[in-house]
């Protein structure tokens, strides 16, 4: 316990500072006046005694100071000084101060909101029992990179004969549409398990019952569901009675015994499941479903286990790659092979299938976002610099004056610091709102993710090594740089400047590459403004307004084709008979939906080799008067009538480009061409091209076939073409299709302009690439300005003498004004120039998003390019003509 | 905890000021005049080296302090050794003894050896 003392006595210091003062004055006052009593003694006068004892003790404050430096706080105290320096001298230029607060800070928000993210997809323990125990048990296969799981009986052999694990547990996801007396049915993702999932995790009930040893063992014996905590709350309302009631699945009654706790939101850190069914009743969801989850080779299933104590990885994998090497023997025909692998679960997510391309992925995210924080800090450098230089006269004065070139660094390097770390507050909060809003905005467009952000340590962790790393990349060039003050020079002031780039290569390259970076920029955006003007119903292929959509799904409740068929002709019936209604169809294609239909297509009298011979077309099944509804342009032929059923010769309506690629140069009606297989279709309609899949896709070919000749089982959208707003009919539709099946959810209920919109693959790319680029692009080019500004307007004034002089000597404004200009132009020229090569290397390699839309990109480049010259030239144009009004007589004079 | 081995002078005022604490508490006053004393007035302790060294020592925790009153009735600041002071000096004499030995041994014999080539 030695230390306490020292360690209290090192705290006094530190924080009694004025007492220790005090103490160390009466101290050395009491000394003092000792030796004068001495003194006197002696026989000196009082006077004598007095000034002897001072003489004898030496430099009072002298002595003090000594003390105090050698006090092993004086860094700190030191590191204050500069911090307070720092604060005052931000203070005194708000402007400056608040342009880099607010640049930095928006780099690192967008950093930490992504980090967030991050930490809460990665790093994240599941909520369950013992979560470091967690592995997960797959396959790497030759013929795929994603990971296999394993099927049923193999995971049931798995659990039985291997010995590493205190349990193994196997599940996977299928979409079910979900109905109870009294609430809306929904369609919504189930996670699909085996009888032990709770068990496995620990989780208890937070009501009723969850499932019971003996459940989910046998094919098809348990029709149990277990809600999950948010989903009970949002669609039953917390109602504590639906707990042992009957609900239905796809058709099939279900009984709900019991609610899984708000915490457990299912197997995989960043998916929801919202409803737990036993892996049993697998019937219940496919088609051949039982069949498909006995068979050995068929529906692999997501394995998870439980490592016991003191087992390794290693050890569990042999033991996992035994078991494995026995059943593929024992059942050669129906072996899958594969490498087993055991992973932690921490290190597979967000899906096991991915664990080799997530770490990847979300590295080259964070190298992206890096690079936003990089191009900030690099403003933010420059700012710096900018300031620096203008304290040139302070830096010298202060070297002058005693000061090292390390004290003058740090100052300059506290600022930085200072700077950073306040953005990084305020970078915080930014990353907190754009976090909760990239949350909002990825759970809309992907329902299954649960997507979230983890405000922890981490981040804050984060955020401070990202405030360090600001403020040492921001601070160290030009500290360093302008830290180097040569006293002699500088002192005598006559420094005659030569240009901006001889002077100032740093910063000058900066201005550049600012201009570069911007030119990009401005050049992106305007590219997605104009992909977004280039959207119409004639490039789409159909109209987009006043339109309803409105998706169900038959197959998933066991419909035969008779009953789907009377249902569908009843649903088109009755919605055509909605007031307000001009047109209802019916089909499963759906333009620019998460999950497009595809089909190969072959033209009658081609030779078929494989694959590579057929075309692969967006694809759809569709109800009589389907093109003249959605609005599409009929070029040739006819629209699908009722007279298209069963029976009647199979025909087709196909697009301009198919019948390009397929009969060119001739007339496309009455050809015939196979889809998917025999027997051939017959053409009798040719539509014009549109956009199917995405709204950037190149021209491609596009097939529709009459739904009554076709019955298949995906599901079906109800389009009602309207007089009025379309979202009013949106009860209407629901009271309709309940009154045919009570059982049948509706989902994806919305119009065509929204989906349109808000689509991922539709718009909103687009959209939000076009706000981004644009709002930084108006960004870069505020710090173009000011960049320019700064060097230009710090050339001219070292450069005032020569100017003076040349006006002395007869120059004309205009020359002084061309000479000033010249230096802001040639770098924004240069800038022009390196930007405008690399913005058309990036268009030609931007994603398919903008294929077919980029044509026009050139006058964009053109608008951008003279728009950054004006503005550049304008930033030049007030330093310039501060330029032209100095006064010769006076210049000359002060020589 | 030994820090000082190669600046001498400091180390050796360091040691001074602790063998002058070793039998009872002192001011600086005290200290200086103790030091002059046993030295027989050969070591002088200027005040300048006196008291950083003495908020050294306490900032090393070889020493603490107190306020007191002084003989005379004046209010003064004690300077006491600490168990780990009284540790300090002891390894200090100890080495002090060892080199001083070294040295002496180092004089001499340069003087024999160098004798007989004369």
């Amino acid at each position: 316990m030695s230390w306490m003392p020292q360690f209290k006595y090192r705290l006094r210091t530190l924080f009694r500072r004025s007492v220790v003062e005090r103490d160390m004055a009466a101290e050395m006052r009491a000394h003092l006046e000792m030796q004068e009593q001495v003194n006197r003694a002696a026989g000196m006068s009082p006077d004598e005694a007095r000034f002897a004892a001072q003489r004898q003790f030496g430099h009072l404050d002298g002595i003090k100071e000594t003390v105090r430096d050698q006090c092993g706080w004086v860094w700190l105290e030191q590191l204050w000084k500069d911090f307070r320096f720092a604060a005052r001298s931000l203070r005194k230029s708000p402007g400056f101060t608040a342009v880099a607060l607010l640049t930095l800070a928006l780099g690192i928000g967008v950093n930490t909101a992504v980090f967030s993210i991050i930490n809460n997809l990665f790093f994240q323990p599941l909520p369950v029992r013992d979560p470091g125990s967690l592995v997960v048990v797959a396959a790497r296969t030759p013929v795929s990179s994603l990971l296999r799981g394993y099927e049923y009986p193999n995971y049931l052999d798995l659990r039985a004969q291997v010995d590493a694990f205190s349990d193994l547990m196997a599940y996977s996801t299928a979409p079910i549409d979900l109905a109870a007396s009294g609430v809306e049915p929904d369609r919504t993702y189930a996670a699909v398990v085996t009888g032990n999932f709770f068990s496995f995790f620990g989780v208890p009930a937070a009501r009723g019952r969850l499932f019971l040893p003996g459940e989910g063992q046998e094919i098809g014996a348990d029709p149990i569901l277990v809600l999950s905590n948010a989903y009970w709350q949002q669609h039953f309302g917390g109602d504590p009675s639906v707990v042992g009631r009957s609900v239905n699945v796809n058709g099939h009654p279900y009984i709900v015994v019991g609610i899984a706790p708000a915490t457990f939101t299912g197997t995989q850190a960043g998916l929801s499941a919202n409803v737990f069914l036993p892996v049993t009743m697998t019937g219940d969801l496919m088609t051949n479903g039982a069949q498909l989850l006995q068979a050995r080779a068929g529906m692999p299933l997501k394995v998870m286990g439980r490592l016991k104590p003191g087992v390794s990885l290693d050890q569990a994998q042999a033991e996992v790659a035994t078991v494995v090497e026995r059943i593929a023997r024992t059942y050669p025909k129906e072996s899958v092979g594969g490498t087993p692998l055991v992973i932690r679960e921490q290190r597979t997510r967000p899906d096991p299938g991915f664990t080799e391309f997530m770490p990847l992925i979300s590295k080259v995210f964070m190298g992206l976002v890096g690079l936003v924080l990089l191009i900030a800090c690099a403003n933010v450098a420059n700012l710096m610099f900018l300031r620096a230089t203008v304290r040139r006269r302070e830096m010298t004065l202060r070297s002058a004056l005693g000061a090292s070139r390390w004290q003058l660094c740090r100052q300059l390097l506290a600022e930085s610091f200072l700077l950073a770390a306040t953005a990084s507050a305020v970078g915080l909060v930014l990353g907190y709102w754009g976090a909760s809003w990239l949350v909002r905005f990825v759970s809309s467009a992907t329902p299954l993710a649960l997507v979230g952000a983890s405000w922890d340590w981490r981040v804050f962790l984060f955020a401070a090594a990202m405030a360090l790393l600001a403020g040492l990349l921001t601070g160290l060039m030009p500290a360093l740089k302008v830290s180097r003050v040569d006293l002699q020079t500088s002192l005598k002031q006559g420094g005659v400047a030569l240009s901006a780039a001889s002077r100032h290569p740093f910063r000058s390259i900066l201005v550049v590459s600012q201009v570069a970076v911007s030119l990009v920029v401005l050049v992106c955006g305007g590219v997605f403004l104009r992909s977004l003007q280039h959207v119409s119903p004639q490039f789409l292929g159909f109209r987009t307004d006043h339109l309803l959509m409105a998706t169900f799904d038959l197959g998933l409740h066991g419909y035969n084709p008779d009953r789907a068929g009377r249902f569908q002709q009843q649903l088109l019936e009755k919605a055509r008979a909605l007031p307000g209604v001009e047109a209802a169809t019916l089909g499963t294609f759906v333009p620019f939906a998460l999950y497009s239909s595809l089909n190969v297509a072959v033209p009658e009298g081609k030779t078929v080799r494989g694959i590579q011979d057929m075309t692969v077309t967006p694809y759809g099944l569709v109800a009589p008067d389907f093109v003249q509804a959605m609005g599409m342009t009929l070029l040739r032929g006819r629209d699908f009538s009722t007279q298209d059923k069963t029976g009647a010769p199979m025909v087709a309506i196909i697009n301009e480009e198919m019948a390009a690629q397929f009969w060119p140069g001739q007339d496309p009606l009455g050809k015939r061409c196979y889809v998917g297989g025999p027997p051939a279709l017959e053409v009798v309609g040719v539509v014009r091209t549109g956009r199917y899949m995405m709204v950037g896709e190149a021209a491609s070919p596009f097939i529709l076939q009459p739904l009554a000749q076709s019955y298949d089982k995906t599901p079906l959208t109800l389009y009602l073409r309207t007089q009025g707003d379309p979202a009013a009919l949106i009860p209407d539709v629901r009271n309709l299709v309940q009154a045919l099946d009570p059982a049948l959810p509706l989902y994806n209920v919305e119009t065509m302009d929204r989906h349109l919109n808000d689509g991922l693959l539709a718009l909103l790319p687009l959209r939000t690439g076009a706000a981004l680029a644009v709002l930084q692009g108006l960004f870069a080019l505020v710090l173009v300005v000011m960049g320019l500004y700064g060097v230009v307007s710090f050339v001219a004034s070292q450069r005032t003498r020569e100017i003076g002089i040349r006006l002395a000597l007869g120059a004309q404004k205009g020359d002084v004004l061309r000479l000033v200009l010249g230096d802001g132009l040639k770098l924004t020229l240069a800038g022009v120039a390196i930007g405008a090569v690399l913005s058309l290397a990036l268009i030609r390699v931007l994603p398919r998003i903008l294929y077919g839309l980029a044509a026009g990109s050139s006058p964009v480049m053109l608008a951008a390019g003279l728009l950054l010259t004006g503005i550049a030239l304008l930033a030049c144009w007030i330093p310039a003509r501060r330029a032209t009004r100095v006064n010769p007589v006076e210049i000359l004079k002060a020589e | 905890m030994t820090k000082e081995k190669t600046d001498l002078l400091q180390g050796t005022l360091d040691m001074l000021i602790l063998k002058a604490l070793q039998l009872e508490p002192m001011h600086g006053f005290g200290i200086s005049v103790r030091i002059r004393q046993i030295s027989d007035e050969v070591l002088q302790v200027e005040q300048g080296s006196l008291y950083p060294a003495l908020y050294r020592l306490e900032d090393q925790g070889w020493i603490k302090s107190e306020w007191g009153t002084s003989d005379n009735n004046r209010k003064a600041k004690f300077y006491s050794l600490t168990a780990s002071g009284r540790r300090q000096l002891e390894s200090e004499t100890a080495n002090w003894a060892k080199l001083s030995a070294a040295i002496n041994l180092v004089l001499k014999g340069a003087r024999g050896a160098a004798s007989p080539k004369l």
